[in-house]
């Protein structure tokens, strides 16, 4: 505990140096890089490689859960203080109510494995209140239990999370979305004859003892029994509920992403055996990405008024959708992978109209060591950041914050790589055929909450850092000062 | 009488040679996508009657770093067939392969064309942990037993192995 705390206060005194971007590979003792973001708080996630961060509140709490990959090859399971206990990486909790003081309450084990093939990368987290089963009070979260099954714990008492329904059965895993004002469920799974090891298996999880299956779901190609080239597996899908009846699915992380834009009562009253024509049913649009980018996060943005267009008759107010890609390969042996906003007021035809990287020059990221490129945006639809901010994980880069008013021109306003710890991994690569590593900051995911923190978290071992915007970017965002 | 036993080797010899395929470096011809381009060979003696192409690049973190290649479901997800024509059709299931110390499979798939007729095509993949080795052969005549050992010993030699490691 001592060493949290002297850890937290060092960090918290170097960021206020407001150090510049250092072209030079990190060392331990190096203030983080920051411009217009602040470190507020820490923890240290017991070591543990981390993906996705969702923040909720539970009554007047703010309750951080955090989905881990699975172990290292140097460290396979970490102990677990509070059981004194090693666990495969599962799910930690935490109290971040007080973002200064971050507190630990629990750790879920995963599945045993390493790296991808353990762990549970993602997690949801929902209130029962609008549930078809309603639980008001009641906090249930969803997570993937590596990749072999999706598990539903109550976590009304997050120091106590208490397992309800697994669904079994399925070879793949990852990034689900869970409608909290339904409880239906787009669970990415690996299902028995499909193609692909990550499909939509759609879930009525509105009664989480008791899920209920309602269809399997891709695009055309990766049906059973289908032949000819795979189109690329899905990562991810976001819904906008049945208030805006539409569901935007990414597919490929690294390369020939695909963009699926799907009406939601479609998908779930259409009929449900996998055809070609059944599959095609719900699809509204769709958007094929060069080869060289996929689609990782597929981020809506509706109904946003362009300053430009403000005395247009039409199209004044846009639909965009902001498509990050996943950088894969470390020290840019791959294309960059970067972040898109596409024009999809006419659905049907969209297009991309502008985009964002951050600047690889000056930062020497090519060369720091690990992936250095986009993997993800935050994806609360809370009105704080709303269609004004977006935050995005750049690994080895930290999180970028872009004022996104205008979507046709994002501008980055600020940034922040946290400094590496003695627990941040390292990352290699080949060199005459042998491994060469280095030790780097790969921020892996970024989310928000309602009050305006920004919860970053570390794909190599180094916790999770919990941020503010200052200068010129909370102005830009409309936050006080 | 030794300058006409010579000479007889050497015609046995030139005839035997002949008969194998020989692959050499070629352009990669292909269009770009994020796996870059690898190592390409092409097989134009006699031993070749369809013109076969040999294919060779790796892909990293895109297959199954657990059960590696272990269906049909994976190969026709991680191979490269589609750089080779939109439409293409399984001829068989595939079947259990190595290369080198690299497990896999392999299947033979069928490019239909109207104009050009059909384009054959053996699809190899290996892979261990998290990093496949994807191989091509394609041919406008059915891919011989003997074009395929060829292409698996060009790939077991040290200019790709040597590429490949740095992959």
């Amino acid at each position: 505990m001592l060493f949290r705390t002297i850890a937290a206060a060092i960090m918290l005194f170097a960021s206020a140096a407001q150090a510049e971007v250092r072209p030079t590979t990190p060392k331990i003792g190096d203030p983080p890089e920051a411009q217009n973001m602040r470190l507020v708080g820490w923890d240290s996630l017991q070591a543990r490689s981390a993906y996705q961060p969702t923040i909720q509140k539970q009554g007047k709490r703010y309750i951080a859960y955090i989905g881990h990959h699975g172990g290292t090859n140097k460290v396979a399971m970490p102990v677990n203080p509070m059981t004194g206990k090693a666990e495969p990486n599962g799910t930690s909790i935490i109290d971040v109510t007080d973002p200064k003081h971050p507190k630990y309450l629990s750790h879920i084990p995963g599945e045993p494995g390493l790296f991808e093939d353990g762990g549970a990368q993602m997690v949801r987290v929902c209130e029962g209140t609008n549930f078809s089963k309603p639980a008001p009070g009641t906090f249930y979260m969803l997570r993937p239990f590596g990749n072999s099954a999706h598990e539903i714990w109550n976590v009304t008492d997050p120091a106590k999370p208490a397992l309800i329904s697994r669904l079994t059965g399925i070879k793949g895993t990852h990034k689900n979305w869970w409608e909290c004002e339904t409880g239906i469920a787009y669970l990415v799974s690996g299902a028995e004859g499909w193609r692909v090891p990550r499909m939509t298996q759609v879930y009525d999880l509105g009664d989480p003892a008791n899920p209920k299956f309602i269809r399997n779901f891709g695009l055309v190609g990766q049906e059973p029994g289908a032949t000819g080239p795979v189109p690329t597996m899905l990562h991810g899908a976001i819904s906008t509920g049945p208030k805006g009846n539409r569901v935007y699915f990414g597919y490929g992380t690294n390369g020939s992403g695909i963009v699926q834009i799907v009406d939601r009562e479609r998908l779930l009253k259409g009929a449900a055996d996998p055809t070609p024509e059944n599959l095609l049913y719900p699809q509204v649009g769709r958007m094929d990405l060069s080869p060289l980018i996929g689609a990782h996060t597929t981020y809506p943005m509706l109904g946003v008024p362009v300053p430009a267009f403000l005395h247009d008759k039409i199209g004044a107010k846009r639909d965009f959708l902001m498509i990050v890609n996943e950088q894969i390969l470390n020290e840019c042996l791959e294309a960059r992978q970067m972040v898109w906003f596409a024009d999809i007021t006419a659905e049907a035809k969209g297009m991309v109209v502008s985009n964002y990287t951050a600047p690889e020059n000056g930062g020497n990221f090519c060369a720091r060591g690990g992936r250095f490129g986009s993997h993800a945006s935050n994806e609360s639809f809370e009105p704080v950041y709303r269609n004004k901010m977006a935050f995005i994980s750049y690994f080895n880069g930290g999180v970028r914050a872009l004022d996104i008013r205008n979507p046709f021109q994002p501008k980055e306003v600020g940034y922040f790589i946290p400094s590496i710890t003695k627990d941040t991994d390292e990352r290699c690569v080949k060199v005459d055929g042998k491994d060469r590593c280095k030790v780097a900051i790969q921020t892996n995911n970024v989310e928000t909450d309602d009050r305006g923190y920004i919860y970053i978290v570390d794909r190599a071992n180094t916790g999770m850092h919990i941020l503010e915007l200052t200068g010129e970017a909370r102005k830009a965002a409309g936050l006080p000062n | 009488m030794i300058r006409a036993v010579i000479l007889a080797m050497t015609v046995w010899s030139a005839a035997s040679f002949a008969a194998e395929p020989v692959w050499r470096a070629a352009d990669w011809g292909r269009p770009i996508d994020n796996w870059g381009t690898g190592m390409a060979f092409v097989c134009d003696n006699d031993a070749c009657p369809g013109g076969a192409r040999l294919f060779a690049r790796t892909k990293v973190g895109f297959c199954n770093c657990y059960s590696g290649v272990a269906d049909d479901e994976e190969i026709d997800r991680i191979g490269d067939v589609d750089l080779h024509g939109e439409t293409f059709n399984p001829v068989a299931p595939g079947v259990v392969t190595e290369v080198g110390p690299l497990k896999g499979r392999k299947r033979l798939f069928d490019i239909p064309n109207r104009w050009f007729g059909t384009t054959h095509v053996l699809s190899i993949v290996v892979a261990t942990d998290c990093k496949a080795v994807v191989a091509t052969i394609v041919s406008g005549t059915a891919v011989t037993p003997e074009e395929e050992r060829a292409a698996v010993a060009v790939l077991n030699d040290k200019p790709f192995q040597e590429w490949a490691a740095n992959q």
